[in-house]
């Protein structure tokens, strides 16, 4: 054991680890990640591949050494401290069962070491798994004969028997498909929430991230973009990494600029000579941009926004003037900026042409060009759109979000 | 889902939670801890042995290249390397004649394995255990067997004009050279790559069929990739035995198929021990660079893969002919007829030889070894003693070597910078001559060292063992580093966070997955104790530890009976060891 | 580890050795400098005690009760016949005194490199050196720790005077012959349908009637095929005797690295001549085998003789015993017993052999030989001439 650390207080964190570093000769996998976890928690790393959150889960796991910085686990530093002393539970993508023991000995593998738990024998706990794992009675089976999704409750299973005080899923659903996945995914966290177990969970599916997980951390480039409940990471993408990782997004990067920016679009006429700052997308027409930003924002500033696409109104495009009234009624019921001008200084609509949709079932995503630059809108699916037909659509300020100004 | 289950276990980790670590911490204690220094413990021995046993020895050697009369001056190096006839000639034809041999011994050891691993007969398992037999004959019977087999009055040419054919004239040439390498290496081809086809992952040939592949292409495809490390190997062990050949060519090529290890032995007869150690050098050089360039070939292969369903051997009588099926069988026909030439021929002459005078029937060679056995005095080199003796060192140096290969060879899966040099250096034993072995340790160990006024000298029973040891443990390390390396990283990862330190990992995860390799390795290491002569007739200081091929080449005389018969006892020893080790092996598995 | 611990580990080892079972020490420490550094192998005495006398016991007016000899490995341990077991028991039933072998597998060599590394040993006498390990004796002399002679001088013992001319061959008196052999050619008479005569001159031997008919073995690696090879630069000279070596190459000459290799081929009638030893028939009629198959022949009637020496060790702590061995070693009845058990001819004229002897074990009408000057002074040129000529690749 590393240095002295007492018994874990009440106010240690589950997992703490702070500034960790990871270097392979010259390369940086990790370059000073800091994360928190709780006790009970279900925390998901989630990035591209090679973005550093396996590393991570490794160093937690014991299977890496860092270069730097620390790891505490329920208050007690792991430096030095072998993995199979950490009281961790590990899950992998390959689910990795011995394929020399049943699926009984896979199970109770862990059981060599710490025992059953008290007032159980082996043979007990090993049945009891099985059983919150759906699979009764699987004990004798070789692992061989078992399907992904069967292997992979069965390694669930194993890393649980000897009481971890912490689980660890490393890509544990990517190698099954999507259906089972999505079946998993939830019994795992009804398991999760079942046993009360702190829970760091490693995936590249930000889909995955946000429905399983209390809080999500994005990481990219070997550092942690952003941290936070999965509706906030959503909403609120603090950079345009994870703007553009979690769920669609339209990204657009432009200046700002003042009232009087030349108008191209007919239909955005009436927003001309207004006021408020707006952002002049690259190569297309402008933006509106939310409020907070149009204070401290100054002309020619180059900023990066992003709108979800189910946050934009689609109409065809004969509906214009009428989407504009509607638009501006709504804006005038938001009350407080209106202008008397007739410019929308709280909305946008940009006209587009329809390039391609895509039919998703309760929704349809259509792809848009907008004088050059793609949008993406999601509709509910009430009304179709034929390819090149011409549509308005309409922005509101308020779902206009900078995730990155220089 | 049965929620009353999950109740029940919540109940249970909440209990357990605190000071879960602390108990895993108190299991720490000493044995825990050995446990976890398992490992580098027996690296550190590994090199402890090797620096005593093998590289101070051979050091004190090799010293004699570059130093003359207490001074460092690269002289006889020099001298040997600026010398053409050294450098062209001799090392040309000593590599030109390994290469042909390396290409024999595949050739004839490729369809053994590929019978071995994929069709199933009665005595299958028997079969493999005996294929490493040839590797521990004595090379004065080898080549003794060769003249009675393929000389002018040879089996062959006997079978030949039996049937009306011409004689053939085939000895002395560098044709029964190479033949002679291919008896010895094949059988290493065959065994190393048996090995490997039986864990050519079942499910991966499946999966390339069910993607349309056909058979041969799913062949190519999957299994090739993963039979070419194991192939190389056996290649590469091949090429750096037949470089340092000398018996072989000396008794079945003639003077003009000198190999540097021949010009090594006359220097050192000479008692010219800069050219010796010069041209000694040269020869481990090369050798050893291709061992490296290899090493680091095997290692860029490693590619992981999971655990292992092997493939399901076919009867080798099916149950109903097809064209395919017949073409396979005839195939596997003709290759036996060959198999019963170049390795069961020459045993059986061997067998010949010792029952039989002049073509007369007799005993008398078995019968002087039961007399020598009775009265022969104690100053003597006896049968029974050199059994037990054999087997012994045997056993001991089978102890030894596999711990000792299985921890560099899981050590060194691990990736770090230079470590194929640290593999080359560890593979030395298999790179240095044997002249210069025997006598690096009759300088090193024999006389002794001086040091705090002591003089430690290392002889007899626990010196051979540990030279026997050092010789074998690289087989082991080869059979098993390549296919622990291969392994999911995560299987290994699992059972460490299930709580099984690094030492328990290998005993219960890594060994059982990678079994064939280390039975493999344990049969090699075996037939190299046994078989070694260089080393222990030195150490044995011409004493009581003498070995079965001691004892044969103590035998040998103008008539081949004697030494026959022993060969013949030494043949039928070491096949039933490999049959127990096998079978001791398999059922160790479980 | 004390010294008497040490020493009465390893008697542990020789008494576990002798009932050949593996026995488990393998390493000793003992202090240098000390009178009892050194003992003979284990496992080569009988009797256990005599090690532990020898060590312990300290070189008196009287005689030592211990002579360690020296020797190589069939002198004791032949398959067919040796003299080993036969001279111990003659030896020790008239002298008070055990009589322990040495044979270390890389014979003289063992020694030599002692020496040179400033190692003690224990052997008193060495018995079977020839002229070429005279050389390398001398030769080697001056490396390493290597300063004061190896040998004794044998001086003026008993028995001396009655060895044959022409088998002296130390110039400085350190080793007495004690028998001498003669390499000739074998030949097999049975073959070519029983036509097969052998030729009877080193011309002859060139002709293409004899083509592929001749096994001999490689000068660099095997002791007659140096003795052969000298016989041809005694017959052509120096400058010759590689024209000769082309003629026989040409005439397809088989040279294989070691005696029993070639002699192996020649049991399986290879060829129908091998250069070997004069005494083959000894052997082949005690074998009850066809003396067809092994005649005998001398080429241009000469032997090339092979006198095998004893020499006494210059640090011997029983010189007197060891004086006693060689003079022992000359009496006309044990010449004839080392030359009927080693198969080979007394040193001395006068050795009681019985009358059949010369039946099989045939002398050459001349024999030669190159003294030690010759040889020190050109063998090793005259082996790398050969060896760059014919052999190696």
């Amino acid at each position: 054991m590393g240095e002295a650390s007492g018994p874990a207080e009440r106010s240690d964190p589950a997992v703490r680890v702070e500034d960790l570093r990871v270097e392979y000769g010259s390369t940086t996998a990790l370059d000073g990640v800091d994360v928190t976890v709780e006790e009970g928690e279900f925390f998901t790393l989630v990035g591209p591949s090679g973005c550093g959150k396996t590393t991570t889960l490794r160093c937690l796991a014991g299977f890496e050494e860092p270069t730097a910085g620390s790891i505490h686990i329920a208050g007690e530093s792991m430096a030095g401290v072998p993995p199979e002393s950490r009281g961790i539970g590990v899950v992998f993508q390959s689910y990795a069962l011995f394929p020399h023991m049943s699926v009984g000995e896979n199970v109770a593998y862990g059981l060599r070491f710490s025992g059953p738990p008290e007032g159980t024998t082996k043979h007990e706990r090993v049945e009891e798994l099985l059983e919150l794992v759906d699979l009764p009675g699987f004990a004798d089976r070789d692992p061989d004969t078992l399907s992904g999704g069967q292997q992979q409750r069965v390694a669930l299973a194993r890393a649980l028997a000897p009481e971890p005080r912490l689980l660890l899923l490393d890509e544990p659903m990517s190698a099954l498909d999507a259906r089972l996945r999505e079946r998993l995914r939830v019994q795992v966290r009804e398991i999760q929430r079942e046993l009360g177990i702190t829970t760091v969970y490693v995936t590249h599916d930000q889909e995955e991230a946000l429905s399983v997980s209390d809080r999500v951390a994005v990481v990219d480039g070997g550092r942690i973009e952003q941290v936070g409940r999965p509706r906030e990471l959503y909403d609120a993408p603090a950079t345009r990494f994870v703007a553009e990782f979690l769920g669609d997004n339209n990204v657009f990067a432009g200046s700002v600029v003042a009232g009087g920016d030349r108008v191209r679009d007919a239909a955005a006429a009436r927003d001309d000579g207004g006021d408020p700052l707006r952002l002049r997308v690259d190569g297309g027409g402008t933006l509106p941009l939310p409020s907070d930003v149009a204070e401290d924002a100054r002309d020619g500033d180059r900023l990066v926004v992003c709108v979800r696409p189910e946050r934009i109104r689609v109409h065809a495009s004969g509906d214009g003037d009428r989407e504009g009234e509607r638009a501006g009624d709504r804006v005038g019921g938001n009350g407080g900026t209106g202008r008397g001008t007739g410019a929308d200084p709280d909305g946008a609509l940009l006209a587009t042409t329809v390039e391609s949709t895509e039919f998703l079932g309760d929704a349809t995503r259509l792809h848009c060009d907008w004088n050059g630059v793609a949008v993406t809108v999601r509709t509910d699916g009430s009304r179709s759109f034929d390819v090149g037909e011409p549509v308005t659509l309409g922005v509101d300020r308020a779902d206009v979000r900078v995730v990155e100004r220089s | 889902m049965d929620r009353r289950v999950g109740a029940a276990l919540r109940r249970r980790v909440s209990d357990a939670r605190p000071g879960r670590l602390l108990r895993r911490a108190r299991a720490a204690g000493p044995a825990a801890l050995a446990e976890r220094s398992a490992l580098p413990l027996l690296a550190a021995v590994t090199a402890l042995l090797l620096a005593v046993l093998f590289y101070y020895p051979v050091a004190t050697v090799f010293v004699d290249a570059v130093v003359e009369d207490g001074r460092v001056t690269f002289g006889p190096l020099v001298e040997v390397l600026t010398d053409e006839f050294y450098l062209v000639r001799v090392l040309g034809f000593t590599a030109y004649q390994a290469l042909l041999s390396t290409l024999l011994s595949v050739l004839l050891g490729l369809p053994g394995a590929w019978v071995l691993a994929r069709f199933e007969f009665r005595g299958r398992d028997t079969l493999r255990s005996v294929t490493m037999v040839p590797f521990v004959v004595p090379s004065v019977l080898v080549a003794a067997a060769f003249y009675a087999t393929f000389g002018a009055k040879g089996t062959l040419n006997a079978a030949l004009s039996a049937v009306g054919l011409p004689e053939l004239d085939l000895l002395p040439s560098l044709g029964a050279i190479l033949v002679a390498h291919a008896f010895y290496n094949a059988p290493l081809v065959t065994r190393v790559v048996a090995a490997a086809w039986e864990s050519v992952d079942a499910g991966a040939v499946e999966t390339a069929r069910s993607l349309g592949a056909s058979r041969r292409r799913a062949f190519r495809d999957v299994v090739v990739p993963q039979l070419l490390p194991a192939l190389l190997t056996g290649a590469t062990l091949t090429f750096v035995f037949t470089f340092a050949t000398f018996a072989i060519p000396l008794a079945l090529g003639g003077s003009q198929y000198a190999t540097i290890e021949v010009f090594i032995y006359s220097a050192r007869r000479q008692l010219e021990y800069g050219r010796a150690a010069s041209l000694a050098a040269l020869e481990t050089g090369v050798s050893l660079s291709l061992m490296a360039l290899y090493l680091r070939y095997e290692r860029a292969q490693a590619a992981e893969r999971r655990g292992v369903r092997t493939l399901a051997r076919r009867p080798l009588w099916p149950d109903s002919w097809s064209r395919e099926r017949a073409a396979r069988r005839l195939a596997i026909a003709g290759y036996a007829v060959v198999v019963a030439f170049v390795f069961v021929a020459p045993l059986a002459s061997m067998l010949y030889a010792s029952v039989s005078v002049d073509g007369r029937f007799t005993l008398d060679a078995y019968r002087f070894l039961l007399e020598r056995q009775a009265t022969g005095a104690t100053f003597q080199v006896k049968p029974f003693p050199a059994i037990v003796n054999s087997l012994v060192f045997g056993a001991a140096a089978l102890a030894v070597a596999l711990p000792l290969g299985v921890a560099m060879g899981v050590l060194t899966t691990r990736r770090f910078r230079g470590r194929w040099l640290v593999d080359a250096l560890s593979m030395a034993p298999l790179a240095v001559s044997g002249i210069v072995v025997g006598l690096g340790l009759l300088r090193g160990l024999v006389f002794g060292f001086e040091a705090f006024g002591y003089r430690f000298t290392v002889t007899g029973a626990v010196a051979i063992v540990a030279a026997h040891a050092v010789g074998a443990y690289p087989f082991v390390v080869r059979t098993v580093a390549p296919p622990l390396d291969r392994l999911d990283r995560a299987l290994v990862e699992s059972a460490r966070a299930l709580g099984a330190s690094r030492a328990r990992t290998v005993l219960d995860v890594e060994l059982p997955l990678v079994w064939p390799g280390v039975v493999a390795g344990a049969a090699f290491a075996f037939a190299i104790s046994i078989g070694e002569f260089d080393a222990t007739v030195i150490l044995a200081e011409g004493g009581g530890t003498y070995t079965m091929p001691v004892a044969v080449e103590r035998f040998i005389g103008r008539r081949l009976g004697p030494a026959t018969a022993m060969g013949t006892v030494l043949l039928a020893v070491t096949a039933a060891s490999f049959v127990v080790i096998e079978r001791v092996g398999g059922e160790f598995r479980g | 580890m004390t010294d008497a611990n040490g020493r009465s580990r390893r008697r542990f080892l020789r008494a576990v050795g002798a009932a050949g079972v593996a026995g488990l020490a393998g390493c000793s420490a003992e202090p240098t400098g000390d009178e009892a550094t050194s003992e003979p192998p284990a496992g080569t005495d009988d009797d256990q005690t005599t090690t532990a006398a020898t060590t312990t016991g300290e070189p008196t007016e009287s005689m030592a009760d211990t002579l360690v000899v020296a020797t190589y490995p069939p002198f004791v341990n032949a398959p067919s016949t040796s003299p080993g077991a036969w001279l111990k028991r003659e030896f020790e039933s008239e002298f008070d005194a055990t009589l322990v072998y040495q044979t270390p597998d890389s014979e003289l060599n063992y020694y030599i490199e002692r020496a040179v590394q400033g190692v003690d040993f224990e052997a008193d006498v060495y018995v079977g050196l020839d002229t070429g390990q005279l050389i390398d004796v001398d030769g080697q002399r001056g490396e390493g720790q290597f300063t004061d002679p190896l040998f004794a001088e044998a001086g003026e013992i008993d028995g001396i005077d009655t060895i044959r001319d022409g088998l002296q061959f130390d110039p400085q008196g350190r080793a007495v012959p004690f028998d001498t052999g003669y390499i000739s050619m074998v030949w097999n008479a049975t073959m070519d349908d029983g036509e097969f005569v052998a030729p009877e001159t080193f011309e002859e031997l060139t002709e293409p009637e004899f083509e592929g008919d001749l096994i001999a073995q490689n000068p660099t690696t095997s002791t007659t095929g140096e003795a052969f090879m000298l016989h041809t630069i005694d017959a052509f000279g120096a400058d010759g005797y590689l024209d000769y070596w082309e003629r026989l190459q040409d005439n397809g000459v088989t040279v294989l690295g070691s005696w029993s290799d070639s002699y192996s081929a020649y049991l399986s009638e290879e060829a129908p001549m091998i250069v070997s030893y004069s005494t083959d028939q000894v052997f082949a009629s005690a074998e009850g085998q066809d003396l067809d198959k092994h005649q005998i022949r001398f080429l241009n009637d000469q032997g090339y003789a092979n006198p095998e020496g004893m020499a006494r060790f210059a640090d011997s702590d029983a010189p007197r015993l060891a004086e006693a061995f060689m003079e022992f070693m000359l009496r006309p009845e044990i010449q004839a017993g080392i030359a009927q058990r080693n198969v080979a001819f007394p040193a001395i004229a006068d050795a009681p052999l019985p009358d059949d002897y010369a039946q099989y074990a045939k002398e050459p009408p001349e024999s030669v030989t190159f003294t030690y000057d010759e040889l020190e002074a050109n063998l090793g040129t005259w082996t790398d001439e050969w060896a760059r000529r014919f052999a190696g690749g």
